[in-house]
């Protein structure tokens, strides 16, 4: 088996049973975040995808991996490496303007392009191109299936905090129209939290004082945790219903404590779903790495099996007909249901999940994200532009 | 009431932090750029601590013992030899101590943050004057002032806090008096990064123990200890609560300019008082 390597520009080859051609072997390369802020959600993604190929193809071969220490800057550069490789297959990362940067380059040389862990709308709007394919969800999706959960709670009003940054304050705006649209709720008031800031206290006294009795908190990753550890401590989901589109998972919500029971959150996967595909990946993700996978490794396996699943049935490594065939191509074997791609934006339609965190059944993790409700595609998804 | 409190709070916790790196950078004039990786192993070694023994005193305690252990290791192994080199030396030198301690945190924890609790009783909130504030952020507040009286009486009016001045103010008279320089020298970058560790553990309740936490405190750190004045207990506390009211207030009214209005704060002391607002003009002669 090839040993995974963090440096280096050379690429590992999968063996591939190909019925014809000159090329035997089908080729994989991927640029992912192993170390940064993001280093856990890349090496989630890296043991899925390696999973996936191993699951697919019946023999254990590796990828070759680049991490990009989750700066655009240097996904760029080792996404340039890589490429110059003429690999059959790019994948990465797992930002927004890291997936952007390496989008021009796979454009550029025109490899196909699987983003399993890139969620924002220009990778499929504006900045869409030719050869880059999302099978994981977009993230105004999450405005809907948070939306969908105010009309459900009912709050009378809905106080809101996300980070000082363009994409977030615009995503804001989108979710008060969604909800002031096709709701009763006001909102009650809004916090802009500048990207380095860690200490919420303030904030959090703002919304209490705001009288509201649900708090939207787009506050993903370490923030989020932060935010949800000094709320806990003055017991403000003792005062207000807590929620967010990613704001908590299991992994989170052990780094947080009792403060994370009870608040509810949408997530891409979890590993409880009760379906075939699903449990078949979670007892061999099990089997191989002695842990549950997160959402980040089953959006990464799904993304990837699909792909090499449609490799197969296709018949041929040819960039250009796997991209054709691509576009309507149906994932019935998905770990969440199924997954239809559109042609139009090269966007996976797939459902979506919201939960709440709860006390773990004894002998598991300690906190679990339940599961509350699922959204079917067409409540969620925006008609193609 | 509570905006005081918070910033109050900011402020201490910084204060611990940063007093340390004004003992270092102050003292022995050694930019650290390892203090932030100091600080996050000192949270990471708390909540190893709580593990074992279940109780955060004890880790308040033993994790920055610890340390002032493994620093003063440091300074003998390495830090000691770039004393009298040029700072680019030093700034190299602490860069790599980070990558160190970072890579060891990660082979020992992995990348996953860890829960450090507040200790029982001050997990909750009280009720101050019509606003809830959290009781472990008051902890931290009378925490810190014991801290600095601390630092303040064993600094100023102590023979320990003499000879420290003394061979801060010139290390050869003061090896020439007997005093035993590099031994002197070992301590104070051993009980820096100790405080650096003790700041870690005091931030664990409040934030995420995570490998990124080194990294968002570093900044603030060399700004509290410039505002202060390079080796001023007494101005590192001013900086800090400075610092700490600052950022409350911006939180409260204007939480998008909170980063400039910190930097203007130390461009201004940069302009008016490049020595710190409270560092003592020497007599020359």
């Amino acid at each position: 088996m090839q040993k995974i390597r963090l440096a280096g520009a050379a690429l590992a080859v999968l063996a591939f049973a190909h019925p014809a051609g000159a090329q035997d072997a089908y080729r994989i390369a991927g640029v992912i975040s192993l170390t940064g802020p993001l280093g856990f959600s890349g090496i989630s993604f890296k043991k899925a995808s390696d999973l996936a190929i191993e699951m697919h193809n019946g023999g254990k071969v590796g990828g070759a991996w680049e991490d990009d220490e989750s700066k655009p800057q240097v996904t760029a550069q080792k996404g340039a490496k890589l490429a110059a490789g003429n690999p059959d297959l790019m994948l990465g990362s797992a930002t927004t303007p890291s997936t952007l940067a390496l989008m021009k380059i796979t454009e550029q040389r025109k490899i196909p392009h699987l983003i399993t862990l890139g969620g924002g709308d220009p990778i499929t709007g504006a900045a869409k191109t030719a050869y880059a394919w999302r099978t994981t969800i977009r993230l105004d999706m999450e405005n809907r299936t948070g939306a969908a959960y105010v009309r459900q709670m009912k709050f009378k009003k809905i106080y809101g905090v996300s980070f000082d940054y363009q994409v977030t304050r615009q995503r804001w705006d989108a979710f008060k129209q969604l909800v002031l649209s096709t709701s009763e709720t006001k909102i009650a008031g809004e916090s802009f939290s500048p990207v380095d800031n860690m200490d919420f206290s303030l904030i959090i006294e703002n919304a209490i004082r705001s009288g509201a009795d649900g708090f939207w908190i787009d506050l993903p990753g370490t923030v989020g945790t932060a935010f949800l550890k000094q709320a806990a401590q003055v017991n403000l989901k003792g005062k207000m219903k807590l929620f967010g589109p990613v704001v908590v998972d299991d992994e989170a919500a052990a780094a947080i404590g009792d403060g994370a029971l009870g608040v509810s959150t949408g997530t891409r996967w979890h590993w409880s779903l009760d379906n075939p595909e699903s449990k078949k990946f979670v007892e061999a993700f099990k089997k191989k790495y002695n842990e549950l996978p997160d959402q980040y490794a089953g959006e990464a396996y799904d993304g990837l099996a699909w792909w090499l699943a449609h490799v197969e049935k296709i018949g041929t490594f040819d960039k250009e007909k796997l991209l054709q065939g691509f576009a309507t191509s149906t994932w019935e074997k998905s770990i969440k249901g199924k997954k239809v791609m559109r042609a139009c934006d090269h966007q996976a339609l797939q459902v979506g999940y919201w939960g709440e965190i709860v006390a773990g059944a004894a002998g598991g993790p300690k906190y679990v994200l339940k599961i509350t409700a699922t959204f079917p595609p067409e409540d969620i998804f925006p008609p193609c532009q | 009431m509570s905006l005081v409190v918070i910033g109050l709070s900011i402020g201490m916790l910084l204060f611990l932090l940063a007093v340390g790196l004004t003992l270092i950078f102050g003292m022995l004039g050694v930019i650290n750029f390892a203090h932030g990786a100091l600080y996050m192993l000192g949270a990471y070694l708390a909540y190893q601590t709580v593990q074992w023994t279940g109780s955060f005193w004890v880790a308040l305690v033993a994790a920055p013992l610890i340390v002032v252990a493994m620093a003063a290791a440091m300074e003998f192994v390495a830090i000691r030899r770039v004393y009298a080199r040029d700072h680019f030396y030093q700034v190299l030198l602490t860069f790599g101590l980070i990558l160190v301690i970072d890579e060891l945190v990660r082979s020992v924890w992995g990348l996953q943050a860890k829960l450090l609790s507040a200790p029982p009783g001050l997990g909750s909130s009280v009720s101050l004057l019509g606003s809830d504030v959290s009781a472990y952020r008051l902890f931290l507040i009378g925490f810190g002032v014991v801290v600095s009286l601390v630092f303040f009486l064993v600094l100023e009016r102590s023979k320990v806090g003499m000879v420290v001045r003394g061979c801060n103010h010139d290390s050869e008279m003061a090896a020439c008096l007997g005093i035993d320089v590099a031994k002197v020298r070992t301590w104070i970058f051993a009980i820096g990064s100790g405080m650096a560790a003790l700041g870690g553990v005091a931030a664990g309740p409040l934030y995420p123990v995570d490998t990124n936490m080194g990294f968002a405190v570093i900044i603030d750190c060399f700004m509290v200890v410039v505002i202060g004045g390079m080796g001023n207990i007494r101005g590192s506390l001013a900086g800090a609560l400075l610092i700490g009211m600052i950022r409350a207030v911006g939180q409260r009214y204007v939480p998008e300019l909170i980063g400039v209005l910190t930097y203007l704060l130390f461009i201004g002391v940069l302009l008016a008082a490049p020595q710190g607002l409270f560092s003592r003009r020497m007599r020359q002669a």
